[in-house]
């Protein structure tokens, strides 16, 4: 057994001094979901006691990886070893047994159980009676969050905890067991600037302990403040491996980034002069929890990018715009007119539409046909003294169906059955049909394939030349520089760059996006050189 | 509508099939069954509980449930019998209508507007509105001194249908004309159907609901006047108990998923008269009365499963016959 050193070519090469063993080996890993291919032929190398820092854009195949590694997903091809020894991880308790604990992005806390029994939980302590030995688990509890730096009382239900302390609660969850490898998703997201130090001081310690740890974030500074090497993925590939020590800011973008627009290029009729009129004025937008004095213009006929990943503030603007939410600070003017609306119904009387980040849960109704969806939010225009007009509307919803090119038997079919990309046009046609100007979309590609992408933004650019103003939201920067007028950069809900059309440099926005130094990025990469 | 259209409905909602199945079986096994008088008898019978599930669906519809529906039902006959004493029954009959309207209003208000579950709702209300039956009627039958005219609401027979049927059918097309054909009936769909959705679509969302419940609450008390007619008297303790389960299994069996924003009227309507001929054919067979309510329940469950998609989904990827995914060879030593 211990000479099957299939796939762990680097234990045959020498091992430089000082050089710290490996802890797992991941080689070949493949999976592939229905039209996906989610990782092909990918290797990782975790060492003892080490913080690795695993990047690429949304999609790249990171959460796949890790739910392999928490054995909540088997790989389609691939070994994974520790301490050179393959090993197979069938579910998520041999994951655990192994001494691999995750923290996923949202927390797997039970709220309103407390602290000490969300940590054992799924691990109880029993005496010899075979009795819960709650005296045990108590003293140990203390012991491991007061080493966590948590201040509080572990009876406290985790429902009145605050988003950090639950999540050191989290890691002490993890480390109740022996824990060699601990992963955690975007553990830093839902932190402020204070919760983030002492976070990193709790995985500093745990490094010290001798614990591995694999993290996953999006913002550059995190990476070259504490993690010690990277492993870059694109595309479902590992495109790039680097001691953070040698490695630039720039290097490391580029990395991320590869090869540039894969989306058939196109020379759109841009037709928005300057002086034209401006049709939405957002002004010093702040919110309690994230928005910071956000201000901006959109002018008829423009289409604009709002380039941000999660937590960036970029969902919570067009909420904010649409009224569903409401800022603690700032004005929005529509044409001049003060314009923060009430209610989405308000909102769409004035001209203004959204279409929901999640297309399934907030977009559509699945359960009922097109017509029914197209015409949700313009009704009443359809409406007759007694009952709906429902040839008309029958006629409305083909002709609009026909424009916007939805592929369809029936516009009785239900909505569910249709694929993401007609399922987007579906919404489109809903807020034509509402008659908005100003259309606010909300990761309209999301999960749509290639070719979708191409027809929705055509229909996006159509729309712009027929005069209508679009702000459009997206994780993926080179389709925003697809399509986009102009792109404002967010971070942590904070305007940290903008660019019109003629000036776009994905490395720039991108660095801008992860909240790194936007001061001259291409002097870095020389001084890396 | 047409031929292709018909038949398109009918197999959209299969209940319709099983209920003609049902007869048919009925009809050769239980002798009586297929008589005129009985088959009309039958009907008047359900049309009551019928009324209360037609309420019951546009509340399903939306999401939403009502418990409250049997006790409107008992305060309604204790109104109508007790104000016919010393009043015009039509008083009484305005005075159910607007109390039924009442609850189902406040149970509207409550729900949509401080997001409460209509669960927990409409269980207090219900413990509510009994209890003030109970209060009014000292717990006790009122024989009001209602008159003759009254009871034809429940005995009467217009060109050979009884009375009640006829309101029943009424209130029936109705409500699925109310629900196919106007805005507020449509809101209830995409309510139902995605809440979230519909909010960030500008539909009025919490008037809505407020209707819906609104519209269960009176029909709730239509059944109720009905049944005063029928027992010739009010009773706060013993009317309409259960109803409002026997209503929701009803409307379950009819194919109106209790998530909401699926399903249609006739299938409710198809669920109310599978129950009332279930329990009718097994009394002429001289079937144990407890066996009632144990096939009752049985129907319930299956249609329960019969609807069930992951279910729909597993006979359909069974009926594909896969081949069985081949599990990674173990590796060789």
């Amino acid at each position: 057994m211990v000479n099957r050193t299939n796939g762990q070519s680097t234990h045959l090469k020498a091992v430089p001094k000082g050089e710290p063993a490996v802890l797992l080996t991941m080689a070949g890993i493949s999976k592939s979901y229905p039209g996906v291919k989610a990782l092909s032929d990918v290797g990782l190398q975790v060492r003892a006691g080490e913080i690795l820092s695993l990047v690429g854009e949304n999609g790249a195949g990171k959460s796949t990886m890790m739910k392999i590694l928490a054995g909540a997903v088997k790989p389609d091809a691939g070994t994974i070893s520790i301490d050179g020894k393959p090993v197979e991880l069938s579910d998520t308790s041999v994951a655990h047994r192994m001494g691999i604990s995750t923290i996923y992005q949202e927390l797997m806390l039970v709220p309103h159980l407390s602290v000490v029994e969300n940590l054992f939980l799924g691990n109880l302590v029993r005496n010899r009676w075979g009795l819960l030995d709650w005296k045990d688990m108590c003293a140990r509890a203390v012991e491991i969050m007061r080493d966590l730096g948590y201040p509080g009382s572990i009876d406290v239900a985790i429902r009145d905890l605050s988003v950090a302390e639950q999540q050191l609660v989290e890691i002490g969850k993890a480390i109740t067991r022996p824990c060699r490898l601990l992963i955690m998703d975007e553990p830093t997201a839902p932190l402020n600037r204070e919760e983030v130090e002492h976070f990193f001081k709790i995985v500093r310690k745990l490094q010290k302990a001798g614990t591995s740890i694999i993290f996953i974030t999006h913002h550059l500074n995190e990476i070259f403040e504490v993690c010690d090497r990277v492993v870059v993925l694109r595309d479902g590939q590992m495109v790039g491996e680097s001691d953070v020590a040698h490695l630039s800011e720039s290097q490391l973008v580029e990395m991320m980034l590869g090869r540039k627009l894969s989306l058939e290029k196109r020379e759109w009729d841009r037709g928005v002069a300057p002086d034209a009129d401006v049709v939405l004025e957002v002004d010093g937008l702040s919110t309690e929890e994230l928005l910071k004095n956000v201000s901006f213009r959109l002018r008829k006929g423009e289409v604009l990018g709002l380039a941000g990943l999660m937590g960036s503030g970029r969902t919570e603007i067009l909420r904010n715009i649409f009224g569903v939410d409401k800022p603690s600070a700032g004005t929005i003017r529509a044409e001049g007119k003060r314009a923060m609306f009430s209610g989405p119904r308000q909102a769409l009387e004035g001209g203004i539409g959204l279409g929901p980040e999640d297309r399934k849960s907030d977009g559509l109704i699945l359960s009922m046909p097109i017509r029914h969806n197209v015409t949700l939010s313009s009704l009443a225009r359809y409406a007759g003294p007694l009952a709906l007009r429902r040839g008309r509307e029958v006629a409305a919803v083909k002709d609009l169906c026909q424009r916007l090119q939805v592929k369809y038997s029936s516009t009785e079919v239900p909505v569910g059955k249709l694929s993401g990309g007609n399922q987007q046009k579906v919404i489109l046609a809903r807020l034509l049909d509402a008659k908005v100007d100003i259309f606010l979309l909300d990761e309209p590609t999301r999960g749509i394939d290639v070719g979708a992408k191409g027809a929705i933004f055509d229909l996006i650019r159509q729309l712009a030349a027929n005069g209508a103003s679009v702000i459009i939201v997206s994780s993926v920067i080179e389709e925003l520089v697809h399509v986009c007028d102009r792109i404002i950069c967010l971070n942590l809900g904070r305007v940290t760059g903008e660019q019109a059309r003629a000036q776009f440099d994905m490395a720039e926005i991108m660095i801008n996006v992860m909240g790194g130094h936007s001061e001259a990025p291409q002097a870095r990469v020389g001084d890396a050189r | 509508m047409t031929m292709a259209n018909m038949r398109a409905f009918i197999s959209s909602q299969p209940i319709i099939l099983v209920l003609i199945a049902l007869v048919a079986v009925f009809t050769i096994v239980a002798d009586g069954f297929a008589d005129a008088a009985n088959i009309s008898n039958v009907l008047r019978q359900t049309s009551m509980l019928g009324i209360v599930a037609i309420g019951m669906s546009i509340v399903v519809l939306t999401g939403g449930i009502d418990l409250s529906v049997g006790a409107v039902v008992a305060l309604a006959t204790v109104l109508v019998a007790g104000i016919a004493n010393t009043h015009p029954p039509i008083l009484g009959i305005n005075l159910a209508l607007f109390a039924g309207a009442a609850v189902g209003f406040i149970n509207g208000i409550l729900i949509a507007g401080l997001h409460l579950q209509p669960i927990i709702v409409t269980v207090s209300t219900m413990a509510i509105v009994r209890g003030l039956a109970m209060w009014l009627s000292d717990s006790r039958p009122i024989f009001g001194t209602l008159p003759k005219e009254f009871f034809q609401l429940a005995e009467g027979l217009i060109a050979g249908i009884p009375v009640p049927v006829i309101i029943f059918a009424v209130l029936a097309v109705a409500t699925m004309l109310f629900l196919g054909n106007t805005r507020t009936g449509r809101a209830i769909y995409q309510i139902g159907g995605n809440e979230e959705a519909a909010v960030l679509s500008g539909i009025k969302v919490g008037a809505t609901k407020v209707i819906a419940y609104t519209l269960c609450g009176t029909f709730a008390a239509v059944a109720g006047i009905i049944l005063t007619a029928r027992m010739q008297s009010g009773d706060a303790v013993r009317t309409g108990m259960g109803w409002e389960l026997d209503a929701i299994a009803a409307v379950a069996v009819g194919g109106i998923s209790l998530m909401g924003g699926r399903g249609h009227l006739v299938g409710a309507i198809c669920g109310v008269l599978i129950i009332g001929f279930l329990a009718n054919a097994f009394n002429l067979m001289g079937i144990n009365p407890y066996w009632q309510r144990i096939v009752i329940g049985l129907v319930l469950a299956v249609a329960v499963v019969a609807y069930n998609e992951r279910i729909h989904a597993f006979l359909l990827s069974r009926r594909r016959a896969q081949q069985p995914a081949r599990g990674v060879p173990a590796p060789a030593e």
